[in-house]
């Protein structure tokens, strides 16, 4: 995938957030705008998928931070996974298609809604890979509030000393949580450090620029023998200037005129 | 509910510095002016439920009055065994308020359902439980648990129940709505509406009268005014936004298996569903699993045949 692709896809999965968003008229716009170069560089060019979920050696991808599930959704239906129909018919009585990420949905791998559980999860499926001898990996997209919970770092003690070199944490360092700015809660400022003491290997990055996405997963790490955590600077609601990094777009649906108004810049 | 229970506190924390009130992450749009208010009576810890219960542990072992505020789930079965062992076992005077009972975020899926948390509480010592059914009730339970003493769980639904009361009253295990002589309804929680409603199909379109009361002290119940029911109505229905184990129907089950008296007959609507993996309307998640209006009155014209 070259840059331009990378940027149109972008462009073409908000669009499609923003308007199942508008029609849903549900939460977390924000929340799934501030990851989506992330996931689009995922799921189109770095992950080995099987959205049958057939093949045991698959890559895996765990949505941890699961309010963003319009996000996978939307990468789905362009992908043709989840029909018209159904990406119409988000949160509609007897929908599959929620407010959080659900493994009913065809190419899904594991339904959550709770925040904090995913790092373990995944940690589990990455051990499993090891024990198995696949040559896979497992990539849990975390969001920085979610660091909160105390069971993120007791994954975070557990996959270093696993040597889970086949497990990717990525965190949507977005700087915003539910209700408040995330250094309201925690001091941020080592925060990767915290990671490295952990031992795990850090990388820090735009998580908006393609370059540098593309580099931190692909590049040999320092320990090879241990798990990398990726470190991306976001920006909640990247992409249409109102949404920016504003608390309130976590919660709020947008009216006709403000659809509009972000399809207009999503041009 | 919740907009009622935040301007109810407001008021006691006008007179009554001591009181805390703690939250997880949550409360955009409703906790602002309290926030503003009293910064010294407010305290978000961020995403982190056992470490607010720890942490109002810690502030009501040493005097202080805690509420503290998160999704129902949230609150209650994400920090049990901290519930458990910081609060409950010492008795501390810490009030643990879940907002969306139920069903209540529907669309939110299974993480965010509450279907489980009356019964994994009742299961504490010293734990007392609080559903109230509509904003009135809502300011009676903030009114009880700051008067008592002990852990309190008050469950509250989401926003925008009307209220059923016509005007304040006096938390108590059984809170009489309507009279009627062929049987009684007793609902807990947010089902109270539901419950109004039921009484008026029946009425209207079967031609039976029941009474209706509201049930918003869950724990502890005195049991003998289960047992004078019992003598009182030949059908006793109850109705819950809960699964059976545990809730309002396991609570009658257990006070009623006591009676020597036989001559009633006594069911209760619960959630009879494994986990749901749809979403839609709250309305849509009772009707799946059959405790929406016409599901439990059908049921209901069914026995009284
Ligand atoms: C255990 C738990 N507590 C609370 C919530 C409610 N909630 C959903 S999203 C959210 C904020 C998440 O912030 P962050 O992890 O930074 O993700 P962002 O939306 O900013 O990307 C909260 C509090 C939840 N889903 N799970």
């Amino acid at each position: 995938m070259d840059i331009i692709k990378f940027k149109e896809k972008c462009r073409d999965i908000r669009r499609i957030i923003i308007k199942s968003k508008h029609r849903s008229k549900s939460a977390h716009l924000g929340s799934a705008f501030s990851a989506v170069e992330l996931l689009v560089y995922l799921y189109y060019d770095h992950l080995n998928l099987d959205l049958t979920k057939k093949k045991p050696d698959r890559d895996y991808f765990i949505l941890s931070k699961a309010h963003s599930s319009i996000l996978i959704y939307a990468i789905l239906f362009d992908k043709g996974i989840i029909s018209k129909k159904e990406i119409e018919e988000v949160d509609v009585d007897g929908s599959y298609l929620g407010d959080h990420i659900n493994s009913q949905v065809e190419g899904v791998e594991y339904s959550l809604g709770s925040l904090g559980h995913g790092l373990s999860v995944a940690s589990g499926i990455a051990l499993s890979s090891k024990m198995n001898g696949f040559n896979n990996k497992t990539i849990v997209l975390l969001g920085d509030g979610e660091c909160n919970e105390g069971m993120i770092w007791e994954a975070a003690s557990f996959a270093p000393v696993q040597k889970l070199k086949n497990l990717i944490a990525i965190i949507d360092y977005n700087k915003l949580q539910g209700f408040g700015r995330t250094s309201d809660f925690s001091d941020m400022t080592q925060f990767s450090l915290r990671w490295k003491s952990f031992g795990w290997n850090v990388r820090e990055i735009d998580g908006h620029n393609f370059d540098e996405i593309k580099s931190a997963l692909n590049e040999i790490r320092e320990n090879p023998d241990k798990p990398l955590v990726i470190i991306a600077h976001t920006v909640k609601g990247k992409g249409v200037g109102f949404i920016e990094d504003k608390l309130e777009w976590h919660y709020k649906s947008l009216n006709d005129e403000q659809l509009q108004r972000a399809l207009d810049e999503l041009k | 509910m919740r907009n009622t229970f935040i301007k109810e506190l407001t008021k006691f924390v006008e007179t009554d510095k001591n009181i805390i009130f703690m939250t997880a992450d949550l409360g955009f749009s409703v906790f602002e002016e309290f926030m503003e208010k009293y910064p010294n009576n407010y305290i978000n810890v961020g995403l982190a439920e056992q470490n607010l219960i720890g942490v109002a542990a810690g502030l009501a072992l040493t005097g202080k009055k805690v509420f503290v505020y998160s999704i129902a789930p949230f609150a209650t079965a994400r920090c049990f065994e901290q519930i458990k062992v910081n609060i409950a076992y010492h008795n501390l005077d810490v009030i643990i308020v879940g907002v969306g009972g139920g069903f209540s975020y529907s669309k939110s899926g299974s993480t965010h359902h509450a279907f489980e948390d009356i019964g994994i509480l009742r299961t504490l010592p010293n734990m007392k439980i609080l559903c109230p059914g509509d904003p009135i009730e809502v300011k009676a339970s903030v009114k009880y648990a700051i008067e008592n003493s002990g852990p309190f769980y008050i469950r509250l639904g989401k926003n925008k129940e009307p209220n059923i009361h016509k005007e304040e009253v006096e938390l108590k295990n059984i809170i009489s709505i309507s009279e009627g002589e062929d049987g009684i309804i007793l609902t807990t929680g947010n089902m109270l509406e539901l419950g109004t409603k039921i009484v008026e199909d029946l009425k209207n379109k079967h031609g039976k009268n029941f009474a209706l009361s509201s049930c918003p002290i869950i724990k502890p119940f005195d049991e003998k005014q289960i047992l004078d029911l019992l003598k009182k109505y030949k059908y006793i229905f109850s109705l819950e936004e809960h699964v059976k184990e545990g809730g309002l129907s396991s609570l009658l089950s257990e006070i009623i298996a006591t009676s020597t008296y036989k001559d009633f007959l006594f069911k209760g609507f619960s959630i009879d569903h494994g986990f749901i993996k749809t979403v839609g309307s709250q309305d849509y998640l009772r009707d799946l699993s059959g405790i929406s209006k016409d599901k439990i009155t059908e049921q209901i014209i069914k026995i009284l045949k």
